[in-house]
């Protein structure tokens, strides 16, 4: 048992490096003989700019606040998600920030750091069940889908056809925005969705699913996105057969679906705090550290913001100019 | 004993699989060949409605209901002091608060050209627009669910089951508080309410309501 133990203790060194190696932009930042208390970041990929501010905005605040933080990346795989916590664990974290990867997969790791003394902020989305996490500070998606909907509803005067194009299916957050979507719309009866197809949140595959489904119809007069980078293909597709008018609505808040809002071409996106979410949870994080509660309820739902033509030039970074 | 983990490992994913394709089977949760994820049915949220409405939420409503006039002009005085004294929100920051709020009305127009209809209120006899009712069929908003004290997120597995709820305390203002109702009769009509409002500060007071009498 204790050989198996150290076995693992090995193989979660060996899955560090791995990242560190293949981020690059990683780093562990706790310095030989320092005595500050140890923050651990674990996210998903800094490839999607969204999880990179999450990661940016934690290891900032941390810092700040005097603590040595550790950035680590699960790539929404459970597996490499429990051998972090258990390097977590072995660095005897004073708490972990975490983005998880998956509402059920993520309980027992969050569990195993609990029974070793040391608490889990999450951000961004939730798990399953409570009391086994200090802080769940959860961007209500389903509430930021129903925003995005209400305006894309607008847009199109309440009726006409159009195409949704939803995120990754395993991912809890593309079925949570594709039911706030359908919450409002399907609650108009003259609008009217002729194709709905996953385009796996990826740029490229929404480009090539729009075009086929732009030969099959023509005369569609909307797209609703489940994210900004699909959002983003949709509408160069659009573009490339000049037809720039079609109203497309995005999901996320990024700095390249501002851009084009400002430009004219997609119409709305939904802003989710990435960035001060994760500030929330390293205050949070500090609070408990230090006198053994947040004062506040674990679960916490933090609303998105429409972005249009009227505030987008005030988007910067996931977060908005004061 | 790491082999014999493994093999209980596969046996837990194949197990668990087997589960998925039983819930895929189900159509009712398919929309356009994809599954609308998550559509769980796990939590019954027309029972969690039936059993609060009448039990806990008018009540409420009644017992804490401030007059809407009195509670927009002290919004518009001290909209942080008033937020503390009579809102409510589940967050410390960027959400709105939420109100129950009561009065008498005039209704002076009727909007149903959005199926999220509305109606214009006057609440002081000067003929001008104050507040703005939700009539429906479409209600927007989760002013109800955010205004109740008795409601917390922490209490719900996940936001999808806390967004039931609010859709259908929605959908009760809408069969219930609305039930029979026909917006071409209403213009000029007077009414006494009660109703819960998110307040932003610059936006109208869009009051959503548990309670309306027709004079």
């Amino acid at each position: 048992m204790k050989m198996s133990r150290i076995l693992f203790a090995a193989f979660a060194a060996l899955a560090l490096t791995t990242t560190l190696s293949a981020e690059g932009t990683r780093e562990e930042s706790k310095s030989a003989g320092s005595n500050k208390k140890l923050i651990v970041i674990i996210t998903p990929s800094p490839s999607n700019p969204f999880f990179k501010a999450e990661a940016v905005a934690a290891e900032a605040r941390a810092k700040s606040l005097g603590y040595d933080t550790t950035v680590l990346v699960h790539d929404d795989d459970a597996n490499k998600q429990n051998n972090l916590f258990d390097m977590a664990i072995a660095n005897k974290a004073a708490a972990i920030v975490l983005d998880n990867a998956g509402a059920d997969a993520t309980i027992s790791a969050v569990k195993k750091a609990k029974d070793a003394g040391i608490p889990s902020f999450l951000i961004d989305r939730e798990i399953n069940t409570t009391g086994i996490a200090i802080s769940q500070i959860v961007s209500n998606n389903y509430q930021g889908a129903k925003l995005g909907a209400e305006e894309f509803v607008k847009l199109m005067g309440e009726k006409g056809t159009y195409v949704e194009l939803v995120g990754k299916e395993s991912d809890t957050n593309a079925g949570i925005r594709s039911k706030g979507y359908h919450d409002v719309l399907d609650q108009y009866p003259d609008l009217k969705m002729v194709a709905r197809q996953s385009a796996n949140w990826s740029q490229t595959e929404a480009f090539s699913k729009m075009e086929s489904i732009l030969q099959a119809n023509p005369d569609i007069k909307g797209v609703i996105c489940g994210n900004d980078t699909m959002a983003m293909g949709a509408m160069a597709a659009l573009k490339a057969a000049g037809k720039k008018s079609i109203i497309v609505v995005g999901f996320d808040g990024s700095n390249d679906v501002r851009d084009s809002i400002l430009a004219g071409d997609i119409k709305a996106t939904v802003l989710q705090p990435a960035a001060r979410i994760s500030e929330m949870a390293v205050e949070q994080a500090d609070k408990y550290i230090k006198t053994g509660s947040t004062g506040l309820p674990e679960k916490q739902l933090i609303d998105c913001v429409l972005i249009n033509k009227s505030n987008a030039d005030k988007l910067e970074t996931f977060a908005m100019k004061q | 004993m790491r082999r014999s983990f493994l093999l209980l490992y596969i046996g837990i994913s194949l197990f668990s699989s087997c589960v998925i394709v039983k819930h895929d089977d189900k159509t009712a949760g398919k929309k356009e060949g994809l599954d609308i994820y998550f559509a769980g049915d796990s939590f019954d949220a027309k029972t969690y409605v039936d059993k609060m409405w009448d039990a806990l939420l008018i009540p409420y409503a009644k017992q804490n209901a401030v007059d809407l006039k009195i509670l927009m002009d002290k919004l518009k005085a001290d909209e942080a002091g008033t937020s503390k004294q009579f809102g409510k929100r589940q967050v410390t920051e960027g959400a709105p608060f939420n109100f129950v709020a009561k009065g008498e009305a005039l209704i002076l127009s009727v909007n149903t050209s959005s199926r999220a209809g509305t109606a214009e209120l006057d609440l002081d006899d000067d003929k001008r627009s104050d507040a703005i009712l939700q009539i429906g069929p479409v209600f927007k908003g989760t002013a109800i669910r955010d205004a109740l004290p008795f409601i917390s997120f922490d209490d719900f597995v996940n936001q999808l089951d806390y967004a039931a709820l609010s859709n259908e305390i929605n959908a009760r203002v809408r069969d219930s508080v609305y039930k029979g109702f026909d917006p071409s009769s209403v213009e000029g009509k007077k009414i006494t309410f009660y109703g819960f409002f998110s307040y932003e500060n610059g936006a109208p007071v869009v009051i959503t309501p548990v309670l309306l009498e027709w004079k």
